[in-house]
């Protein structure tokens, strides 16, 4: 191995060595919260039951099977949301006649908050998968909505005149200068609504659940099964984790001009 | 093509307080393969014109005509370059001077094809994958440059293209104009508020008062070609520049 691919390697050891040190450290307080500290179960179990719960969920497939109601949830209610928040923004930010039109009810609806809704989607859906797909929807819509229609509203005008006095009609316009001029406060947007998604949805899922993590939660505290609810929220944790890091990953992939400068609120 | 320009007015309305006149009644001309100076103070509505001749901006009065036919008529190919370069950040190097071409539905082969050949015009090879942000200020401009050029313009109109660079990058600048515009014979009307620049570079050099803006003197620069930087430092030159320079304080003062 060269020097140069040998130092790289070392630099990134040790930057994985200092990023273990502080869950290394809570894992053993934990530890020692349980077992010298005395702290009941009930509020604290120790790490072990907590990873044979994992270990039991994962193997009788139950934890499968709720992870996969809360992501397909998730993931429907996400997607279109954000499409939908997407092109209607364009379309906003574009025409400003439309954005006038709309703006007061816009606003409105993007004030109540999402979760709010809850009791009368509830009420109009009932207890399945389609109040909470919504739910996740509406909370995409907004929060892809408001950061397309400023994206698209603020781009620069020298790009437009740059785009135009190369003959550029309006639809080549809008395809090869405002979308991609837009994409970084889309993507802005995405982040906050994916992040916003699962929140929603565990919320619904513990008021009105049949299934899925937020469910499993709400169980957990009605049998007062604490490593459920202890396993459940680490599994939560993975899966935001990873949503976050799907958004970053395809924004790169996406944007490879920005080299991961990203936008965040 | 030759460019007339007749009797150009426009105003812009301010907020509530009447009208504000940027051009009143500006006649030009400029002969086909010319290259003419347009000196005037900043703020003297420069970039209007040159807006309005490229046809992002509509004059209230005036005529226009290229090659004999009124500009919307007029099949003519104009290209501008703007002081902040204008690149698209999201494109290579490659890609923002396809632009125009791709804009004109070229194929992918064609448009290779002439980037390669304005990359090199502008000596910019090895940079082709390059994002603009990865690229200094002169280089920036140099693909604009090139990103004009490719769509073959009849007409070639820089607003101010140098002076967001620094001194010793713009002198470079200006002799690699020369040689592009000698290689190509495009027509070039160079806006600046820069008096060594206009003179270095132009074949005439028109002087603007302040707004209003009107001409308010022509010269013809009678130096030789091709013009190496030290010529900047010649009698002539300096007396070009001392006359230039007194009517634009002049008009400043107006």
């Amino acid at each position: 191995m060269s020097k140069p691919a040998e130092a790289a390697r070392r630099s990134r050891l040790k930057s994985w060595l200092i990023k273990a040190i502080l869950p290394v450290v809570l894992l053993v307080l934990w530890h020692l919260a349980c077992t010298q500290w005395k702290i009941h179960p009930l509020i604290l179990p120790h790490p072990f039951s907590v990873l044979r719960e994992l270990w039991s969920s994962v193997v009788s497939g139950e934890l499968w099977l709720h992870l996969a109601v809360s992501l397909w949830r998730c993931l429907v209610g996400f997607a279109a949301g954000s499409l939908a928040g997407i092109v209607m923004g364009v379309l906003l930010g574009w025409y400003s006649l439309l954005d006038e039109f709309f703006d007061l009810v816009v606003n409105f609806l993007r004030a109540i908050p999402k979760t709010a809704l809850a009791p009368l989607f509830i009420v109009w859906f009932g207890f399945g998968d389609l109040p909470k797909i919504l739910l996740i929807g509406l909370a995409s819509f907004f929060y892809t909505l408001i950061p397309t229609i400023e994206g698209v509203k603020n781009i620069d005008n020298l790009l437009i005149k740059s785009a135009r006095s190369l003959n550029a009609n309006d639809r080549q316009l809008l395809l090869t200068v405002v979308l991609p001029s837009a994409l970084p406060s889309m993507y802005a947007g995405l982040r906050l609504a994916a992040a916003t998604s699962l929140v929603v949805l565990v919320f619904v899922e513990i008021i009105a659940g049949d299934s899925g993590l937020g469910f499993l939660l709400e169980q957990g505290r009605t049998s007062l099964n604490m490593p459920v609810m202890y396993m459940t929220l680490f599994v939560l944790g993975v899966v935001g984790l990873l949503l976050d890091w799907l958004v970053r990953v395809s924004e790169t992939k996406l944007m490879p001009w920005r080299k991961g400068k990203t936008i965040s609120f | 093509m030759d460019v007339f320009i007749k009797g150009l007015c426009k105003s812009f309305s301010q907020n509530g307080q009447g009208e504000r006149r940027i051009l009143d009644g500006l006649d030009l001309k400029v002969s086909s393969g010319e290259f003419l100076s347009v000196l005037g103070p900043s703020g003297c509505g420069k970039t209007t014109l040159i807006e309005i001749i490229a046809g992002l901006q509509a004059p209230d009065q005036g005529e226009i005509t290229i090659g004999g036919l009124s500009l919307d008529k007029s099949p003519a190919n104009r290209a501008i370059v703007f002081q902040q370069y204008a690149l698209f950040p999201w494109l290579t190097v490659r890609d923002n001077i396809e632009y125009g071409l791709r804009i004109r539905g070229l194929g992918k082969q064609k448009r290779h094809e002439i980037s390669r050949r304005f990359i090199a015009l502008v000596r910019l090879e090895g940079f082709e994958g390059h994002y603009p942000h990865e690229l200094s200020g002169g280089m920036q401009q140099r693909v604009a440059l090139a990103r004009s050029l490719a769509t073959k313009p009849d007409l070639l109109l820089l607003d101010e293209p140098f002076a967001a660079l620094d001194f010793q990058t713009r002198e470079e600048c200006q002799a690699e104009l020369l040689r592009i515009w000698r290689d190509t014979g495009v027509t070039i009307i160079f806006v600046t508020h820069d008096v060594g620049e206009a003179i270095f570079l132009g074949d005439r050099l028109v002087v603007m008062t302040s707004q209003p803006t009107r001409v308010r003197q022509e010269f013809a620069v009678e130096m030789p070609r091709p013009r190496h930087l030290g010529l900047k430092l010649a009698p002539m030159f300096r007396d070009l520049e001392f006359r230039a320079r007194a009517l634009l304080a002049e008009g400043r003062r107006s």
